[in-house]
């Protein structure tokens, strides 16, 4: 609208010039330059202020505050009466341009803005004219100093609101560790390594009490089948199992918070699942090391087959082995379901949280101090 | 001048529990104490910035870990993980040594390198309890009665594998591949481990604990706790 562009012009440099008294008594002046290359800008180092320029430079104005928050919001108001006049490159700019928002807002709370001499483009492009609520459409290079007022009531008090609501997000990515906090993670972690053991035991028990009873045949009438090909897998299959076991066995512990007796007393006497996994996998450890013996035992039979195997033996020997090994399955298996019950339950984060360092004077008889 | 805010975990349900908790253990935190009427402003902005009380974090847990009595947040993390590998590395031998004994001197070097990291682990473990601000102002016997349930199993877990680890190495020295196994060595066998499961589940839960910053400042139960020793 070529017309109305003087008219917008003259309303612009009345309101400009009607503002500069506010300005002037304002605390802090503002000038700001080369806004494309500084609303890009990650840095979030103060800028300082340049003088407050004289008067007749305040006529000078290209809007170049899309950067800015106070120019933005005019920008934003300005879209539904400016989008039908401008190109879809110029939407595109701004839309990127309103991209950089949050950290152009950063900036903004500095209060000081300055933009180099050398930013301010040379090419005097004719400002379009346009309305007071419309978006700028200029290039998106600078091409002059702007005045922005600031400090008035209204931008106060928005400003502050947006302070508010930035420094929530400022505090929120600058968090800081603390040492509780690093207990936790380490607790949370083991926590998550304990719920894998949980289900790869029991199903490694499963699968393997599986192998044996395939192996070993119907009424357990083929052990030396079982001898035979078991005895390369019979001491790893121990030894994975005792792993296993005591990682599970240590995870049950903590969500039981075994450590405060009472509580863990509590806990198993009213049915909580983690009391009663607690329990099965205790019981699945003894049971587990009281086969060392004959797991030793089949691992050794090529070697030591007449010494270790005399002819006869195997039903003596193996039939404990495997009812035991079937018992560990059984026990790991529901304490397995036991757990995933109440997969979030952790009665020792919450100890952690509390910390009450002075239970021990109340709770000496019933707790078992750590 | 808008103060300096402080830090903000990310908020979990625990958090209203320890602000309650705190403010359970710490009845004597009035506006009377210089130091509590800071952490109480700090408190109050907290409160008056994020809008939601009950959300912030507690008054321990704004204090600066940079102070040079507190326990520094790397040191602690440092420490936590020598100690955590030390026990990872014990748990791997308890598991699979067996499995390593095609010579003897392999298990022999991994019985005397898991026998010295139990030790290590006992001496990282006291000397975090000589750091905390407890131990520092005489308050030993509290330490202590806190903490021995571990030292008593530290101390029991350690002779267990040592003897443990002599008569396997005893038995198994001329002959690696042999089957060495009696009664008595059974059962030293299944002590052995099961305490090998208590000494890592009270390690792990000490260490946590002893990342409490309150064990590392003064407050109020701690000068309780030593008005009673004294008198």
């Amino acid at each position: 609208m070529p017309i109305a562009k003087p008219k917008k012009k003259k309303a612009k440099k009345e309101v400009i010039e009607v503002d500069s008294p506010e300005e002037k008594s304002a605390e802090e002046g503002l000038e700001l330059e080369g806004l494309s290359s500084r609303r890009e800008s990650e840095s979030r180092e103060p800028l300082t202020p340049e003088a407050p320029p004289s008067p007749p430079q305040k006529k000078k104005k290209k809007k170049k505050a899309q950067a800015l928050e106070l120019e933005g919001d005019q920008a934003k108001v300005a879209n539904g009466e400016g989008a039908e006049q401008q190109g879809e490159g110029e939407e595109i700019t701004r839309r990127t341009k309103r991209r950089k928002k949050p950290r152009a807002v950063e900036m903004h709370f500095h209060n000081e803005l300055t933009v180099e001499e050398e930013e301010l483009s040379n090419d005097h492009a004719p400002i379009q004219q346009r309305s007071l609520f419309s978006a700028p459409t200029g290039p998106a290079f600078p091409m002059g100093k702007v005045f922005v007022e600031r400090n008035s009531e209204h931008t106060l008090a928005t400003s502050r609101l947006r302070v508010d609501l930035q420094l929530d997000e400022f505090m929120e990515v600058r968090t800081m560790w603390s040492t509780r906090d690093v207990a936790m993670r380490v607790h949370s972690g083991f926590r998550v390594i304990g719920l894998f053991s949980h289900g790869f035991l029991a199903g490694y028990a499963v699968w393997n009490i599986i192998v044996v009873y395939m192996l070993a045949g119907e009424q357990l009438t083929t052990l030396p089948n079982l001898l035979q090909q078991y005895h390369p897998l019979a001491y790893p299959a121990q030894s994975l199992l005792y792993l296993l076991i005591t990682i599970s066995t240590i995870s049950a512990f903590d969500r039981v918070n075994l450590a405060k007796a009472s509580m863990a007393l509590r806990g198993l006497l009213t049915m909580d699942p983690a009391a009663l996994a607690s329990v099965l996998y205790f019981a699945a450890l003894i049971l587990t090391l009281s086969q060392q013996m004959t797991s030793d035992r089949i691992h050794l039979y090529p070697t030591a087959n007449e010494t270790l195997w005399p002819p006869g033996s195997e039903q003596q020997l193996l039939r404990p082995w495997v009812v035991v090994n079937l018992v560990v399955a059984l026990l790991v298996g529901l304490a397995w379901m036991f757990i995933s019950t109440r997969p979030d339950m952790d009665y020792t984060e919450e100890f952690l949280m509390a910390m009450e360092v002075e239970d021990y004077r109340h709770d000496e008889k019933l707790d078992i101090p750590t | 001048m808008r103060p300096t805010l402080p830090h903000r975990r990310p908020v979990g349900h625990c958090d209203t529990a320890l602000v309650a908790a705190e403010r359970r253990v710490h009845p004597a935190l009035t506006q009377k104490n210089r130091q509590d009427n800071q952490l109480n402003e700090r408190y109050q902005v907290e409160v008056a910035v994020t809008g939601v009380p009950g959300q912030s974090l507690s008054p321990w847990a704004n204090t600066p870990s940079s102070a040079p009595e507190m326990l520094q947040t790397n040191n602690y993390s440092l420490v936590l993980l020598i100690q955590l590998a030390l026990l990872t590395f014990d748990l791997f031998v308890n598991s699979f040594s067996e499995l390593l004994r095609a010579a003897a001197v392999v298990q022999l070097v991994l019985f005397i390198i898991q026998d010295i990291g139990i030790l290590f682990n006992v001496i990282i473990i006291l000397l975090m309890m000589f750091n905390t601000y407890v131990f520092q102002v005489g308050l030993v016997s509290l330490l202590l009665a806190r903490f021995r349930a571990l030292l008593m199993l530290s101390a029991l877990y350690l002779t267990l594998s040592i003897c443990l680890h002599c008569w396997l190495m005893n038995l198994r020295w001329m002959a690696s591949n042999r089957f060495v196994w009696t009664d008595g060595l059974q059962v030293l066998f299944v002590f052995q481990r099961i305490g090998a499961v208590l000494y890592y589940y009270f390690y792990k839960r000490t260490t946590e604990y002893l990342g409490d910053p309150r064990l590392y400042e003064d407050s109020p139960w701690l000068r309780d706790a030593f008005a009673r020793a004294r008198q």
